[in-house]
């Protein structure tokens, strides 16, 4: 990793903190490392034992490995934030975006009320890799995602998923 | 049957005939002899058979036990000895060498008698005539002229009875003991009755003090009210300086009892004179304080916790790889208890974080908090 967060290399990182406010900035922290680490890697669907072994929570450097409980803090943390949803009941795997799934479904939204795409149907793939979304925020992020921010719309009756590939604005 | 040996010569001067029956016939083993009709008497030293023409006898000291059998309809009543063998070197001759059994019987004619045979022969044994005679006169040669020591099962008996003996005298004296206790008892009960009396009055608090003393709960006057409180300041704020500022209650006990040697106090009091220590005596400059974990301490009332945070954040500088609570104990003079609640309420302000690893738990100063500031 260039430009590494000088946290990396800092043994209590690794270690879920007591105080709250500390723990607090602790997790900002690691949600952002791992925001940065999913993009980069562009993985969407993560495994939380897996990731715990990767090099993003491990520092062989400094011998430390992040704790089970930290890592299951830092996700809880996302999800909480609208960064992650939980995949299973079991909380093992999530599936991770970079921006919150309610600031997407605001951004799609917009944008079909901008493009005159009210009242009409769109695919899933054109609102993630259609030429008429290049420039938006939801450009390129997995239909996974798109779908999740549709649902929020969905609720708020703005949007209704047709089948599993397309949506109908309202 | 070679218990039984010839009779010659005189009986002793000190033996006593205890008792006699006649009609008796002696067994070998379980098969009949030709001594019968015979009498058997039995004597303070030793039981003697008089046959027709021969007399023959068994010395007390052989016989371990005597028994009687019961007769039926085809048996006669029987007395049972189990008997020592001879000594090789004191026996004199017999009529057989040999035996079928270590039990020498004999048979008596008349029901009862057997019994009777028994009693006369069990109270001969418990006496033990003989050897008080012997003892007495241990160069008289012949059969009585065994050491006075008696030898074999008998000795066994003996020195158990000697053991139990001694053991019953020290049980007795055990309870005189426990007598003398119980007058001592007797006297505080009848003093806390007249304790209870006079307090029963105004002023009963100055009243039950003065008692108190008298009984040697409390010191001396001079300390007043606030005795222990002083007594806790004047041992521990030596101890508190030389170990940082504090100390854990339970040192403070240990330390305010070992000064005074007798008249111990208890926890409980130690605990209650600490716990009001810095508003009933505040020129101590003492403050009880308990810790998020339970611990309670005596500490120097300056020592803030702002001061303690100081003082580590001053310390965990030359500790780049981590401050652990061996660290910071070693290095404050701190015990080990308190040195980690300290680190712990650092923590727990913000201003260390903790590095929790298969090497331990390590403080960092918390820089999280720093770097966002």
């Amino acid at each position: 990793m260039s430009g590494q967060a000088w946290q990396v290399s800092f043994p209590p990182f690794y270690t879920l903190q007591k105080n709250e406010e500390t723990r607090k900035k602790q997790l900002d922290a690691w949600s952002s490392l791992v925001i940065e680490h999913s993009r980069k890697t562009s993985t969407s669907t993560i495994d939380l034992s897996e990731i715990r072994r990767s090099v993003l929570f491990t520092n062989s450097k400094i011998e430390r490995q992040a704790s089970i409980e930290l890592v299951e803090a830092v996700f809880s943390q996302l999800v909480q934030k609208g960064n992650a949803i939980w995949k299973d009941k079991s909380k093992s795997k999530c599936l991770l975006s970079s921006q919150t799934f309610s600031s997407l479904a605001a951004a799609l939204y917009n944008w079909a009320q901008m493009s005159g795409h009210i009242n009409q149907v769109c695919t899933i793939f054109e609102l993630s890799q259609g030429e008429e979304i290049s420039g938006e925020i939801f450009q390129n992020v997995p239909e996974e995602i798109i779908i999740i921010a549709l649902k929020l719309l969905q609720k708020e009756r703005k949007a209704e998923l047709i089948g599993t590939d397309g949506v109908k604005f309202f | 049957m070679n218990r039984w040996c010839y009779f010659e010569g005189a009986p002793d001067p000190a033996e006593r005939v205890l008792g006699q029956c006649t009609g008796c016939r002696l067994y070998d083993g379980d098969v009949k002899t030709n001594y019968k009709d015979g009498t058997i008497s039995v004597s303070t030293h030793k039981i003697t058979y008089h046959g027709q023409n021969v007399t023959l006898f068994i010395p007390l000291r052989l016989i371990i036990s005597a028994n009687s059998v019961p007769g039926s309809w085809n048996h006669s009543p029987k007395v049972e000895l189990f008997a020592q063998q001879w000594e090789q070197s004191l026996k004199p001759p017999g009529p057989q060498s040999t035996s079928r059994s270590n039990e020498v019987r004999f048979a008596v004619a008349k029901k009862r008698q057997e019994d009777f045979a028994v009693q006369i022969i069990q109270r001969a044994l418990e006496e033990r005539v003989w050897e008080k005679q012997a003892r007495q006169s241990q160069t008289i040669p012949g059969i009585l002229a065994a050491s006075g020591k008696s030898r074999g099962i008998g000795a066994v008996v003996k020195s158990q009875e000697a053991k139990h003996e001694k053991e019953n005298a020290m049980t007795s004296e055990g309870l005189q003991d426990l007598k003398k206790l119980m007058k001592h008892a007797d006297d505080l009960a009848k003093l806390a009755q007249t304790a209870a009396t006079k307090v029963d009055g105004q002023d009963e608090v100055a009243k039950l003090r003065s008692m108190m003393m008298s009984l040697g709960l409390e010191n001396d006057n001079a300390t007043g009210e606030l005795g222990l409180e002083k007594e806790l300041a004047v041992v521990c704020r030596p101890l508190i300086e030389k170990s940082g500022g504090m100390m854990v209650m339970e040192e403070a006990y240990c330390a305010l009892n070992r000064a005074r040697g007798s008249e111990l106090v208890s926890p409980e009091e130690v605990y209650s004179a600490a716990k009001s220590i810095s508003k009933t005596y505040p020129a101590a400059g003492l403050l009880f304080k308990k810790y998020d974990s339970g611990i309670a301490v005596l500490q120097d009332s300056s020592l803030s916790d702002a001061a303690v945070v100081e003082r580590i954040l001053a310390l965990i500088t030359e500790f780049p790889e981590g401050l652990t609570a061996e660290n910071y104990s070693a290095k404050a003079g701190f015990s080990p208890i308190v040195a980690k609640e300290h680190l712990q309420m650092a923590e727990l302000k913000g201003d260390l974080c903790r590095d929790d690893s298969s090497r331990g738990v390590k403080f960092f100063p918390n820089l999280f908090q720093l770097h966002s500031c």
